[in-house]
């Protein structure tokens, strides 16, 4: 391939009609015409699809046949498409640091469809800016970083273990930090799942104990993120880490401790069903499997000490911060329930009988607090009829927006596996709509719906209270007969939405973002959907949206894959765009290295000198230095000044 | 023809720049008389640029940065642009340029609603405030 001359510049634009998106608002010949008589541009072209095979043919046969060095597309956003272009030009020969893609969809005709005439002269004046920063942008080396072939998970959920276990399959170690003092997340909380209702325990304890004794897992249980620095390729992460107060590898779960202890807390693995000691076992098949203290509750009266039989128990254990390198996060922490006691029209937090969603799935597990007995929690009495509200705080722009998807399933499972334990009760579910998308899902439903006893209401529901026998009584409509209902229930199950467990906090620390509703965002929904903002950050599970197990673990599968991909190299390029010195002009000043947050500049025979591998590129010492002798490549005060001058270099019409 | 804006955005490409997209994704329409540039960090910006667009021909000058505390993709690049732009604006009456002319928000991705709303604010103001009268008393700044 023929050397490519940067000397004069030849630039070539590229301007997509995006089928109608852009073509329908934009005057794309315009565009076109109006493209062509900018400083340095020798050839312009429009198309259909500029992404599709044909339209990258274009941009390559333009290169080599207009010799073009540098290459504007006028397309959809960077962040679907960037890449796509990136490699179309450098098969050509064109280094990408002389191509650009700026958005005229999402920048300008999706938002100014109302006025044809400004949307076109807007987009003129975007690619303009484009051409003027593409003349200036200088070809620099890529900076080579080793990458650390390990990788983090957060969340030891389904989506956790299961990203974990892939990773870990192949050759790479994994950390998998919880937050608990046991893995499993939400799931091993649940009863049976749907739709082939077999045993959530059955099916989640094996691949729990596969990550306890896996050789290239470490876990750390009882655990959080507090700090992340770095970048793809190389984090530096900060663990902390609460005291258990358990040796793991001693613990022989006796458990004389707990039967010793004298403090009893309410059991949040049991959403309250129960009560457990301030030393206890999550649950039989907890992994690690070792009793835990929790230090919160802990009078450290030391009955526990006493007792255990192999020394196994230190009250003075202190929390610890941990660090580590890794090469790439996977982020799966999973989801909690919408707070029922925002919907106090339903008496949630308020009557001991109406109980969300994950306590019902408690009432049925064999093993689970009433030992798989469906009854009322405020006397113990058989729960003879049951009110399931589908849609509970979802589907309403007071409470949450969307629908959690996962529920309609689930209320099914629940009706049925009700009826399965008390053939004589009644269910009554209320509904919205009935969603059941999913291989085998509606089938499921039909079934359940066919079960005399287990009754369908279209309707929301107005009101629940409790009359003076402690019988919940429920109002509300059944919108398809228009008839005014009023149950008297046992139990009511309200089925709150799904919500996001991402702390903002670590979102941020992670430089990921999380869209309206807090769940952690996408690259893009269809075509990069493990992907985040944050190069080598990953997202898996419910975290994402709401999801049921299947697509929990198809999801997780596929960032670990991801990850693989990734830490399968040895180096990382890192984009060469970093601060730069000119010696000539810098006098030592010291500025730029009290400015820099990166730690990444310093004073080296009286001149600044930048550490490339540690610079981030933000430019915040280029603004700082008062003798412009620190730049930002390829965001040079040139740049700016070129940028400027092309956006009102283009005459209004 | 009758004298309209041309305005001209820094958006941070982590944050508001993704808010900008968002915006787009959701159809949500704002006024069109803005060119809108992705960078890394305001942080980039000294005041310079900032005069410089006005000596240009930009009617006003946006600035969308991540929302404080925690949102900055380098650590502290929105103090650092907020505290040199408050600065500028002190500056700004001096030299005839009406401190109104430049506005700051600040962003997380979700915010693209606010987005649409302040830039079809900001397109408002400027309008009312007209055109710039005296380019050469900024230029002998
Ligand atoms: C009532 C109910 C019934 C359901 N029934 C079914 C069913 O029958 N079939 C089905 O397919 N799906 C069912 N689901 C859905 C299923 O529970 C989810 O799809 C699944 O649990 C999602 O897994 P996950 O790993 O993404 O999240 P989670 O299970 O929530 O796991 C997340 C993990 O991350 C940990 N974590 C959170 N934050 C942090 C942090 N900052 N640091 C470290 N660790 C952290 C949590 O402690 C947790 O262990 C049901 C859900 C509910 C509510």
């Amino acid at each position: 391939m023929a050397e490519i001359d940067y000397s004069e510049p030849r630039i070539g634009v590229f301007v997509c009609h995006c089928g109608t998106n852009i073509a329908a608002i934009v005057d794309v010949k315009k565009v076109v015409e109006e493209v062509k008589k900018l400083p340095g541009v020798v050839h312009a072209e429009d198309y259909m699809y500029m992404c599709s095979g044909i339209g990258q043919q274009l941009i390559i046969n333009a290169i080599r046949e207009k010799k073009l060095n540098g290459v504007v597309v006028a397309a959809c956003t960077p962040s679907l498409h960037y890449e796509t272009f990136a490699r179309a030009v450098e098969s050509a020969g064109l280094d990408k640091q002389r191509y650009e893609i700026v958005s005229i969809r999402e920048y300008c005709s999706w938002v100014h469809f109302h006025d044809r005439r400004r949307a076109t002269e807007k987009a003129v004046r975007i690619i303009a800016a484009a051409v003027a920063r593409i003349r200036n942008n200088r070809v620099y080396k890529p900076i080579r970083r080793r990458i650390v072939k390990k990788a983090l998970v957060i969340g030891g959920g389904i989506a956790g273990m299961t990203a974990a276990i892939d990773i870990a399959n192949a050759g790479i170690p994994v950390i998998l930090v919880e937050k608990e003092p046991t893995i499993g997340g939400r799931m091993i909380q649940l009863s049976v799942t749907f739709p082939t209702l077999d045993c959530a325990q059955c099916t989640i304890t094996p691949k729990m104990a596969e990550v306890g004794k896996h050789p290239n897992i470490k876990l750390y249980t009882l655990s959080e993120v507090v700090d992340v620095s770095g970048h793809i390729g190389n984090f530096h992460v900060k663990i902390r880490k609460k005291p258990r107060m358990v040796d793991i590898e001693e613990c022989r779960l006796c458990g004389w401790c707990s039967n010793a202890c004298p403090v009893e807390v309410i059991n949040e693995f049991t959403r309250g069903l129960s009560k457990r000691k301030a030393i206890y076992l999550p649950f039989p098949q907890a992994v690690p499997a070792a009793y835990v203290i929790d230090s919160e509750h802990c009078t450290r009266c030391g009955m526990c000490v006493k007792v255990c039989p192999v020394n196994a128990i230190n009250l003075d254990e202190k929390e610890e911060i941990i660090e580590e390198d890794v090469g790439a996060i996977v982020v799966a922490t999973g989801f909690d329930l919408y707070d029922g006691r925002k919907l106090p029209e339903y008496g949630y937090g308020i009557y001991k009988n109406v109980i969300d969603s994950l306590q019902f799935e408690q009432l049925i597990v064999p093993s689970g607090p009433t030992k798989g007995r469906i009854v009322r929690l405020s006397d113990g009495k058989p729960a003879k009829t049951v009110v399931f509200i589908q849609c509970a705080g979802q589907r309403d722009v007071n409470h949450l927006p969307y629908c959690s998807k996962i529920c309609c399933m689930y209320t099914a499972k629940q009706a049925l596996m009700y009826k399965s334990k008390v053939p004589d009760g009644k269910a009554y579910i209320f509904y919205i709509d009935v969603r059941t998308a999913g291989k085998g899902y509606e089938e499921f439903y039909r079934k359940v719906q066919e079960i005399p006893g287990i009754t369908y209401i279209r309707g929301r529901v107005g009101k629940v209270w409790e009359d003076e026998d402690g019988n919940l009584i429920v109002t509300g409509v059944d919108t398809l007969s228009g008839e005014l209902l009023k149950i008297k229930a046992d139990l009511v199950v309200l089925a709150l939405g799904m919500v996001p467990q991402l702390d903002r906090e670590l979102a941020a620390k992670l430089k990921i973002s999380v869209d309206e509703n807090g769940f952690a965002q996408e690259v893009h929904p269809k075509l990069k959907p493990v992907e985040t903002e944050a190069g080598g950050v990953y997202i898996a599970g419910a975290v994402q949206g709401p999801k049921d197990i299947s697509e929990s673990v198809a999801q997780a599968s596929a960032a670990a894959s991801k990850v693989i991909q990734l830490l399968s190299k040895d180096y990382i390029e890192k984009d060469p765009l970093v601060a730069e010195v000119d010696e000539s002009r810098c006098d030592g000043c010291g500025l730029c290295v009290s400015t820099c947050p990166y730690g990444a500049i310093s004073l080296e025979n009286g001149v600044a000198r930048v550490n490339e591998v540690a610079c981030e590129g933000c430019g915040m010492c280029a603004a700082a230095c008062p003798v412009g002798a620190i730049d930002l490549r390829n965001l040079t005060e040139k740049h700016f000044d070129e940028m400027i001058k092309a956006i009102y270099g283009v005459k209004s019409r | 023809m009758t004298w309209e804006p041309w305005l001209i955005g820094f958006l941070e490409k982590w944050t508001a720049g993704l808010a900008a997209e968002s915006a787009g994704v959701n159809r949500v329409r704002y006024s069109p008389n803005i060119v809108l540039i992705n960078i890394p960090c305001p942080s980039r910006l000294s005041p310079v640029h900032i005069v410089k667009a006005f000596l240009a021909g930009a009617d006003g000058v946006y600035i969308g940065g991540s929302m404080p505390p925690a949102n900055c993709h380098y650590k502290v690049g929105n103090y650092k642009t907020f505290k040199r732009m408050y600065l500028l604006k002190k500056l700004m009456a001096q030299f005839g340029i009406e401190p109104e002319r430049l506005r700051m928000d600040w962003y997380v991705s979700p915010m693209y609603r606010a987005l649409a709303k302040n830039i079809d604010e900001f397109v408002e103001t400027i309008k009312k405030l007209g055109p710039i009268t005296s380019r050469e008393r900024v230029d002998g700044l």
